[in-house]
C-alpha cells in the first residue's frame, strides 16, 4: 500500500505545483509508481507542467462524483509509463469535491501506487480541506518570506488540528547570497518559527522558467540546481539520508578568488 | 446511536461535546432537546463545551450562551476548539490520577466566552483571580487563539499571527511573538512574562504597546517582563530585580 503525500502551503505562488510536478517525476525515476492528483480545481496547472494539458478528457471531479472509474480518468505521463495524472476540472470550483469523496478516491490510490502526491489549492478553505481529506503525510512548501512563512505557520496548525502527522519543509526560491547580506530569511530562522523537520531547500533558479514552459520538470534536467535539489528530496523520500546540497551558485569568480586568499568570510 | 451531543462529568466538572457534523443549530437543537430532558438536574453547574474543529461566529457563540445559561442555567465557564469529539471523549475517559499527564497532551484551546454587561458594569474590580489558570503545553500557530477568564499559562512559543486574551496574567515559558493581552477586563495590574517578550502587539488592560524595532534577536534567551509603570507598558529582563 502506498503513501498519501499533500503538497501545501497557505500562500499561493510558492512553488506547490513545481514542487508537486518534480517530486512526482523524480519517484517515478527511481522506479515508484506515482500518481499526481491536482486538487486545485478551477485553476488546474499541474497538466501544463507535465505538458499534458492536451489529454485531458475525465478530471477529478468526474471520478468524485462516480460518472467514471479512475483509471479512465488517469493520464499516463510523457517520461514515464509508472506515472499518472489524475487532472483537476478547469469549469468547475472547489465545491464540487468534497472531503469525504477525496479520502474514499486516495484510499482506492494507494492501493495501487507507491506515491501519491496531492496538489494543494492556495488557502484553507474547501480547496484546502478537500486536499488534505486523505493524506497521510504533508510536505509545506515556503518561500523565504515573512508573508509566506506566516502562512505556512498557519498551515501547520491547521494540520495538527485534523490530526495529521507533522509535516515536512520544503524552502523554495531559496537565494544564499541574499541571506548573507541580510535581505532574505535564513533557514535557522524559519525552522525556528516553524519547528518541523526540513525535507530539503530548493535555491532560486531560472531553468525553472524554462521548463516549466516546455512542460519537462526540472528534475530531469542535468544541468538545473533545483533540479538536482529536487532529486536529492527524491531521495529522501524514499528514506535516504542526504545532506543539504551546496546552495552557493552565484558566486563569481572573483569572489571565489577572494576567498582562496582569506577574505570574503564565511561560506 | 446519536452520538452528536455528549454530556460528561469530568473530575473539573461538566463538560458537552459536539459533534463536528451537522448543522450547528440542529446540533444546538438536540443540546436543547438533551438539557430540557434533565430537567433541573444540571442547574448552576459549571460547564465546559468542546465544539470540536469548527469555529464559531458571534452569532452560534451567542445562540450557545444563551441556551447553556440564559435557558438551562448553567454557568458556561469555556468554549474549547481544536480537538475532535473522539480525541476528547479518549482523553477524558481515562481515570483520574492519569488525568494531569492527559491535560498536558490536550491541544484544546479556549475560545472566548463573552462578557455579560450586567456583570462588567456591575464589576469594573480587578479579574476574578479565582478561576483556576489555563495552562497550555503546546506552541501556539498563527491563527490559533487562546482566551481565558484568569490567568494563562502557556508552555511553547506564541508564533506571529497567534493571540492570547486573559483576564489575568500571561506567561509564556517560550518566545512571545504574537499578540498578547492581559488585564484584558481592565487589570492594569496584570503582567505578560516570557522567556522573550517579542510580540508583534502588547497589551495590558486598556493600553496598547508595539515593542521598538530591534535588530537581530538575542543568542540567549533572558525572562522578560512586561507590566504598566507610570502609565506606559515597559518590558523589564529578569536579570534586574523588580517588585512583583
Amino acid at each position: 500500500m502506498g503513501q498519501v503525500i499533500v503538497v501545501t502551503s497557505g500562500k499561493g505562488g510558492v512553488g506547490k505545483t513545481t514542487t508537486t510536478a518534480n517530486l512526482g517525476t523524480g519517484l517515478a525515476s527511481a522506479g515508484n509508481r506515482v500518481c499526481l492528483v491536482d486538487a486545485d480545481i478551477g485553476l488546474r496547472n499541474l497538466d501544463l507542467l507535465l505538458g499534458l494539458e492536451n489529454r485531458i478528457v475525465y478530471d477529478l471531479v468526474d471520478v468524485a462524483n462516480g460518472h467514471c472509474k479512475y483509471k479512465k480518468a488517469l493520464i499516463k505521463s510523457k517520461q514515464y509509463d509508472h506515472l499518472f495524472l489524475l487532472p483537476a476540472a478547469q469549469t468547475k470550483d472547489k465545491t464540487a469535491v468534497r472531503p469525504d469523496q477525496m479520502r474514499d478516491l486516495t484510499n482506492e490510490l494507494k492501493q495501487d501506487f507507491d506515491f501519491v502526491l496531492i496538489d494543494c489549492p492556495a488557502g484553507i478553505e474547501q480547496g484546502f480541506q478537500n486536499a488534505i481529506a486523505g493524506a497521510d503525510k504533508g510536505i509545506i512548501v515556503t518561500t523565504p518570506e515573512m508573508s509566506a512563512l506566516r502562512d505556512a505557520d498557519r498551515i501547520v496548525g491547521l494540520l495538527e488540528a485534523a490530526e495529521k502527522d507533522r509535516p515536512m519543509l520544503i524552502i523554495n526560491r531559496y537565494r544564499p547570497g541574499m541571506v548573507k547580506k541580510g535581505d532574505m530569511l535564513a533557514i535557522d530562522d524559519m525552522l525556528e518559527i516553524l519547528a518541523i523537520d526540513l525535507l530539503g531547500v530548493i535555491p532560486e533558479d531560472e531553468q525553472i522558467v524554462v521548463t516549466t514552459n516546455r512542460g519537462e520538470p526540472a528534475v530531469l534536467d542535468r544541468h538545473s540546481k533545483a533540479g538536482e535539489a529536487y532529486r536529492n528530496v527524491t531521495r529522501r523520500l524514499m528514506g535516504e539520508q542526504v545532506p543539504i546540497m551546496n546552495l552557493e551558485t552565484d558566486e563569481g569568480f572573483v569572489s571565489r578568488l577572494k576567498r582562496v586568499f582569506g577574505f570574503g568570510g564565511a561560506r | 446511536m446519536n452520538q452528536d451531543v455528549v454530556i460528561r462529568g469530568t473530575k473539573d466538572g461538566l463538560l458537552i461535546l459536539l459533534s463536528d457534523e451537522l448543522d450547528f443549530f440542529a446540533l444546538l437543537e438536540r443540546l436543547a432537546a438533551k438539557l430540557t430532558a434533565s430537567g433541573r438536574f444540571f442547574r448552576g453547574a459549571e460547564v465546559d463545551v468542546s465544539i470540536g474543529t469548527r469555529q464559531l461566529g458571534v452569532i452560534e457563540h451567542r445562540a450557545l450562551e444563551e441556551l447553556v445559561q440564559q435557558e438551562h442555567g448553567l454557568v458556561l465557564r469555556s468554549v474549547r476548539q481544536g480537538e475532535s469529539m473522539a480525541v476528547v471523549l479518549e482523553r477524558t475517559a481515562r481515570p483520574p490520577g492519569s488525568e494531569e499527564r492527559a491535560r498536558g497532551r490536550a491541544q484544546e484551546r479556549a475560545v472566548p466566552v463573552a462578557v455579560p454587561d450586567a456583570r462588567a458594569a456591575r464589576s469594573g474590580a480587578p479579574a476574578d483571580r479565582e478561576d483556576a489558570p489555563l495552562v497550555q503545553v503546546r506552541t501556539l500557530r498563527s491563527g490559533q487563539a487562546v482566551r481565558h477568564r484568569g490567568d494563562v499559562v502557556i508552555i511553547g512559543d506564541v508564533n506571529p499571527g497567534a493571540e492570547v486574551v486573559a483576564t489575568g496574567h500571561i506567561i509564556v515559558f517560550g518566545i512571545l511573538r504574537g499578540v498578547a493581552h492581559a488585564g484584558a477586563e481592565g487589570d492594569e495590574n496584570a503582567i505578560v512574562a516570557a522567556l522573550r517578550v517579542q510580540p508583534t502587539q502588547l497589551r495590558i488592560g486598556r493600553r496598547v504597546a508595539m515593542p521598538p524595532e530591534n535588530d537581530a534577536a538575542p543568542a540567549a534567551l533572558v525572562p522578560e517582563v512586561a507590566r504598566i509603570l507610570d502609565g506606559q507598558i515597559v518590558i523589564e529582563s529578569r536579570d534586574r530585580k523588580f517588585q512583583a
